[in-house]
């Protein structure tokens, strides 16, 4: 028997650490969802990488690809565990953390006991350096020395060090001085220099990005070592990938570098697993939704590629509820998220109306149905008195649902106080929390110019399944996809992620007097670097892309917009490129046709390559036979079909390409429960994905 | 779908819309005020002029929305509008703040019926006046500050009315900025419409207007419960303005007087000192959204914010006094009336809210500059903003380096990024800190506030703008002593070092000029030297207070090396005391 590679993908949750296995022919991949073993997460997934090999009955040597997501750098931040960081600034500007670029927001203006976020590296823990580079690069006061610079740092005792002084995005040079003097005669301690990590003007959030990376550097580089180690004792051959915020994939030597790079990862694998479906189905403009316990993710793919943002805040929502945290400038997958899903709290409030989190009862107590002592009524609970969750499909395999434990906290905390019926007080929290997602969906569209309609929304995560057909409604979606296994959806992500490297220069100049040599040679540098990273990770020339973007804006205003242009092309073509197409973006966005001269600020490049990745599996469509896979039927509530109807139950797990019915109807799996409201139509494709389309009117029936 | 929820869902929709019509302006904007971070007012209102939601940032602004309209329809009813017009409106008699805060209006027609109104106002870069920015220091007269426009057409049917336009741009020093300030809030006015239109469509135009209805009935239900929980009866509070920065050392009082009678609330400012002859008077709408502002941290900060909340509270701003000035005033320092205003209303209801009182912080410091590029000639205008911090709350600290009171929620204390104005403008940095000490001794001591020094490398005119609360600094309540009062220094540690007045207009500066700004503390609360040991000895670490200030102003000798305490002159102190 022919030996057959393996590709594993590794995704670190808060709650569950999911492992999926998957041949390069892309059959039947198997999956595991183990417990996240907060305290050495190596345990949670060496016990994931166990079953899934067992599963397959594969040895570990046809393992070539590894690709990792962890929340392990997001939670050193959130609970405060990094390392003991040292700053290094120019003289004179030691303090911009004390002073702070935080703003309140929401409910934070009227709170008379607002404290603002602790500084993020205390101010005894600054040194600064006599130096001064000028805003056009050059040297004011030279590096001369470094006095008792190294003293300083000593008497400290730092974990970790980051350099960060003024104008280095321009001139690097005294950065790289204070780097190497560092690293000569500090060598055990991590050391960062902001121009390094991401080279933009803006001092605070240069320093931040050095400073978060020096943060959680030594644990994520350690921790990236050891799995690393571990997975190779266990005779497994690949070199282990981290995904990176930007949907681009790095070597975890490269990444443990410049570990703020790994903070939105598991997010960002969430998304190039819906842009992986969308290539399979042919489908170029998508919303990737994760709905999970405490959280919901949306995302925008157009024309097969995410969008990227480049600036993002730790820990925060889009209702500006969570920690408000600091801002981040490096390129990341465009994600609004809030913080809602199946774990938050309804409630009524003092003035008689219903609300939906941010509490959230999270996996401790849970939702009152899981009989862990939840006492309040969640978005879970809601779905099981609607009957879209139900006691016979156990999620997870083992936590037991209790529909009168929901029913009861609801009928106590909501149902009665707003005077409703109990399943008028489930659609409630339903809608409820279905237009707080909306929010989600809105950010990332409608505020960025883009007409939702256009688009089909792919639902996954714990929750997104159930939820995901009434969002996109409010939206005016017709058309949405459930992948198979959505539970474990992001992990499939990193089995078809791309390596990625992201290079930024900034150097302001007018469109009318750019310089094309200057243009061709910024790039040209950039590119150079890719390649050469593409290289090292070991990928065959032939699968290398390079992608441009400029940051264009109009003269004299504050912000720019990112705009793509051609790569190998002449300067003079990139120049007119630009402008041309940022006139045109501005329409779309703002709706007015900007006549002003422009400035160029930015250019950026990715490089990137694709290694070999699992075959998306295909199966022949069959005549209907869903009726084959139906398990039962149950009454379920739905508002717009007058109540409680009968409602069909299907196995997804014997659903078969080419099947199809209408709804009402629920599908059940493993990991998920997707409902198919009335009105609706589900068709099984040759993906296993389940299409879940709005009837359209049509004279025989009224479709809702 | 019941109507409480779907009036949930309508709070929902329109609080995303406004949020979002916002950042749509802000991103467009010209004005560095603005374009850093979103600094701008934008709400919607029924047809007639009844606020139905608001931008939860710069809220300060949004009373004069709200007036700026009230007065557009009696100027211009209704009726005679026609969809597609857009009206500019920055006259300070009528809803407005002082002319370079602009209003653009416009009525949202549904199938051919005016059902709301949408309004953005933000700071625009510049619209006359004897400075540059319209924020003069010395202007006595509205005519000082720019050029008014008392709601005017902008663009009428959809049409550019271009002789407003031309009108626009013959009286700005920087036309293309200021034009494209109004294009910013024109381009967020598309939007709401755009989105009204959805959302009328989506719920039906008459289901829309009663669900608006039951969404301000609930505000007020609301507020009206959090009245009734404060007791009834009489709360009087006052506050100083320091000078007007034409007339020496006369200060103004700002009086009023809460009265709570079961759930309505009167507001009453009679007795305030007459209006200034400098630009310290704050307009109309400006002292009504002082007014708000206060008493919406005891009205409930998750009401939503609209007429509900304007219904139960009833105002007096006697005519031709500070807070609400006579024609031709000017009103562009207005910020120190607005916020003894709020001062004044806290130190009222500190009485039965102890818990939530707060002693007053710093105002706004502005640094405004404005020069010619060497090379070509062409004119630039720099303003950097830096808000003060708010004073020690009763149960703690104040905020460090956070803009209080009615700026929180705007740009932090950093403002705009010193690389970025180093690459636009012709100025370098020395230094940006911390200013130690600043923050008001006390039991909880004040919110510390910032110190930077900028060499400006070509001449300069250089207008140095304090609004307030530098002679009189910040005041210290309960036996808390005052934040520290901020101020200028012209080339500082030079020979020809000095210090300008804080409203000081158009000095002219040769290149290499360095100014340093020193902005206000917020003032302190209760005994400093009651204040623990420990939080002392951290501020001295965290850089806040310095070891002279630990002695002088705590009575701890701190150690700099060893963060070793000595209390003795403490006991000296108590013991002094005792004698």
């Amino acid at each position: 028997m022919p030996e057959v590679d393996y590709q594993v993908g590794i995704d670190i949750g808060g709650t569950f650490t999911d492992v999926v296995l998957s041949a390069t022919d892309g059959s039947s991949p198997f999956t595991a969802k183990t417990l996240t073993t907060a305290l050495d997460p190596v345990e949670g997934v060496m016990n994931g990488l166990v079953s899934v090999l067992a599963q397959a009955g594969i040895r570990p040597q046809n393992v070539v690809r590894a690709v990792h997501a962890t929340t392990l750098a997001t939670n050193l931040i959130l609970e405060k565990r990094g390392a003991r960081v040292a700053l290094v600034t120019t003289a004179g500007f030691g303090d911009i953390f004390q002073l702070g670029r935080n703003t309140r927001r929401g409910g934070e203006i009227y709170n008379v006991r607002y404290q603002r976020p602790q500084p993020l590296i205390p101010r005894e823990m600054v040194v600064e350096v006599a130096e001064r580079v000028a805003a056009d690069g050059d040297v004011l006061v030279p590096l001369d020395g470094h006095g008792d610079l190294l003293a300083r740092l000593r008497s400290l005792q730092p974990e970790a060090i980051a350099v960060s002084l003024l104008h280095s995005y321009l001139n690097p040079a005294h950065e790289q001085q204070v780097l190497a003097l560092l690293n000569r005669e500090m060598p055990g301690v991590y050391a960062v220099a902001s121009a390094e990590i991401w080279p933009e003007a803006g001092e605070y959030e240069r320093a931040v990005a050095a400073v978060v990376s020096a943060y959680v550097g030594p644990t994520f580089s350690s921790y990236a070592r050891r799995l690393s180690s571990e997975l190779a004792s266990r005779g497994i051959p690949a070199r282990l990938e981290i995904m990176a915020s930007s949907g681009g994939v790095m070597p975890a030597e490269q990444i443990a570098q410049r570990a703020v790079y790994s903070i939105e990862s598991g997010p960002a694998a969430g998304v190039i697993a819906a842009r992986s479906l969308g290539q399979a189905c042919a489908i170029g403009e998508l919303i990737s939704f994760d709905m999970g316990g405490t959280t919901a993710k949306a995302s925008v793919i157009r024309q097969g590629e995410p969008a990227v943002t480049h600036e993002f805040r730790i820990g925060t929502d889009v209702n500006g509820a969570g920690m408000a945290g600091e801002i981040v400038r490096i390129p990341v997958i465009d994600l609004a998220e809030v913080g809602a899903g199946g774990g938050s709290i309804a409630w009524v409030d003092r003035g008689g109306m219903l609300q939906v989190g941010p509490r959230s009862a999270g996996a401790s107590p849970g939702p009152a149905c899981y009989g862990l002592g939840g006492q309040e009524p969640t978005v879970t609970d809601a779905d099981v008195v609607l009957g879209y969750l139900s006691p016979d499909n156990p999620l997870g395999g083992h936590l037991a649902i209790d529909p009168a434990a929901s029913r009861r906290v609801i009928e106590d905390k909501v149902a009665r106080p707003l005077g409703l019926p109990v399943p008028d007080a489930a659609q409630a929290i339903h809608d409820l929390v279905n237009a707080k997602m909306g929010a989600a969906i809105r950010m990332v569209t409608i505020r960025r110019g883009i007409d939702p309609k256009d688009y089909t929304a792919v639902g996954f995560g714990g929750a997104g399944p159930a939820h995901i057909a009434r969002v996109a409604q409010q939206f005016g979606i017709p058309a949405v996809i459930i992948p198979p296994s959505p539970g474990v959806r992001s992990a499939f992500g990193l089995l078809v992620s791309d390596l990625a490297f992201d290079f930024i220069t900034t150097n302001l100049m007018d469109v009318a007097t750019a310089d094309p040599e200057v243009v061709e040679l910024v790039f040209a540098k950039m590119e150079e670097q890719g390649l050469e990273a593409l290289r090292m990770a070991g990928l065959a020339e032939a699968a290398f892309r390079l992608n441009r973007t400029v940051d264009v804006r109009i003269l004299r205003q504050r912000h720019a917009i990112p705009v793509p242009v051609s790569a190998g092309v002449p300067g003079r073509q990139v120049i007119e490129e630009a402008d041309a197409r940022f006139r045109e973006n501005y329409f779309t966005l703002f709706g007015i046709k900007p006549t002003e001269p422009c400035q160029l600020l930015n250019f950026r490049v990715r490089a990137s390559g694709s290694p070999d990745k699992p075959a998306i599996a295909r199966q022949a469509p069959r005549a209907n036979a869903a009726d084959q896979a139906r398990k039962a039927a149950r009454e379920a509530f739905f508002a717009d079909a007058g109540g409680y109807v009968a409602t069909a139950v299907y196995d997804r797990a014997l659903l078969r390409a080419g099947d199809s019915f209408q709804g009402p109807a629920i599908v059940e799996e493993g990991d998920a429960s997707t409902v198919c409201p009335p009105g609706y139509t589900a068709v099984v494709d040759p993906f296993l994905n389940l299409r879940i389309v709005q009837a359209r009117l049509s004279p025989t029936g009224p479709a809702v | 779908m019941t109507s409480p929820i779907r009036r949930e869902l309508l709070r929902n929709a329109l609080e995303t819309v406004a949020d979002e019509v916002g950042a749509v302006a802000a991103r467009n904007a010209f004005s560095p005020y603005v374009n850093q971070r979103s600094n701008i007012a934008t709400a919607f209102f029924t047809a007639d002029a009844r606020l139905i939601a608001q931008t939860r940032g710069g809220e300060f602004h949004c009373s004069a929305l709200r007036v700026g309209l009230r007065y557009l329809l009696q100027q211009t009813p209704g009726a005679e509008m026609s969809e597609g017009d857009v009206f500019l409106l920055n006259d300070h008699f009528r809803g407005g703040i002082h002319p370079t805060d602009v209003m653009v209006l416009r009525p949202v027609f549904v199938d051919g019926a005016l059902l709301f109104f949408h309004g953005s106002l933000m700071i625009v870069s510049d619209l006359g006046g004897i400075s540059a920015a319209g924020l003069p220091g010395n202007a006595t007269e509205c005519f000082h500050e720019g050029v008014l426009f008392p709601g005017v057409r902008l663009f009428r049917a959809g049409e550019p009315c271009a002789d407003i336009f031309r009108t626009i741009t013959v009286n700005s020093r920087t036309p293309e900025r200021v034009l494209g300030d109004v294009n910013a809030m024109v381009a967020a006015g598309h939007v709401a419409v755009t989105r009204f239109r959805e959302l009328a469509r989506q719920y039906g135009p008459e289901t829309l207007l009663s669900l608006v209805d039951e969404l301000i009935a609930y505000a007020e239900r609301m507020a009206r419960a959090a009245i009734e929980a404060i007791p009834d009866g009489s709360y009087q509070g006052s506050y100083l303005v320091e000078d007007d920065g034409i007339v020496p050392d006369k200060s103004y009082r700002v009086r009023v007087r809460v009265d709570v009678a079961g759930s309505d609330i009167l507001v009453d400012l009679t007795g305030t000192d007459g209006q200034a002859r400098g630009a310290v008077n704050s307009s109309y709408s400006q002292s009504l959204s002082g007014v708000m502002h206060a008493l919406r941290y005891y009205l409930g900060p998750d009401v939503p914010m609209n007429e509900g909340l304007y219904n139960p509270v009833t105002t007096v701003f006697p005519l031709g006094s500070i807070v609400n000035p006579r024609f031709p005033a000017a009103c562009n320092i207005r910020i120190g009336a607005v916020q003894a205003i709020i001062d004044s209303i806290w130190q009222g209801l500190s009485v039965v809210y102890p818990d939530m009182a707060q002693a007053p912080g710093g105002t706004p410091h502005s640094l405004i500059a404005a020069g010619q590029w060497p090379d070509s000639g062409d004119p630039w205008v720099l303003l950097t903003p830096h808000f003060g911090p708010g004073g020690a709350r009763s149960t703690m600290d104040g905020v460090d380096c956070d803009p209080g009171a009615m700026f929180s929620g705007l740009q932090g204390a950093y403002g705009a990024s010193l690389e970025v104005l180093e690459a636009e403008y012709p100025l370098r940095h020395e230094y940006f800190r911390v200013w130690a000490d600043s923050g008001g001794p006390g039991r909880w001591r004040g919110g510390a506030a910032l110190t930077k020094a900028v060499t400006f490398l070509v001449p300069a005119d250089l207008t140095t703008r304090v609004v307030d609360r530098c002679r009189i600094p910040p005041a210290g309540l309960a036996g808390g002593r005052p934040g520290r009062g901020g101020g200028w220094i012209i080339n500082e540690g030079r020979a020809d070092e000095w210090r300008p007045r804080p409203k000081e207009t158009n000095l002219p500066a040769a290149a290499g000029t360095t100014v340093t700004m020193f902005v206000s503390g917020g003032g302190g609360w209760g005994d400093p030297f009651e204040r623990e040991a420990e939080l002392v000895v951290r501020d001295v670490s965290d850089g806040f207070v310095t070891v002279e200030g630990a002695r002088n102003d705590y009575g701890l000798v701190i150690d700099p090396v060893t963060g070793a305490v000595d209390d003795s002159p403490r006991r000296n102190r108590v013991k002094a005391g005792d004698s």
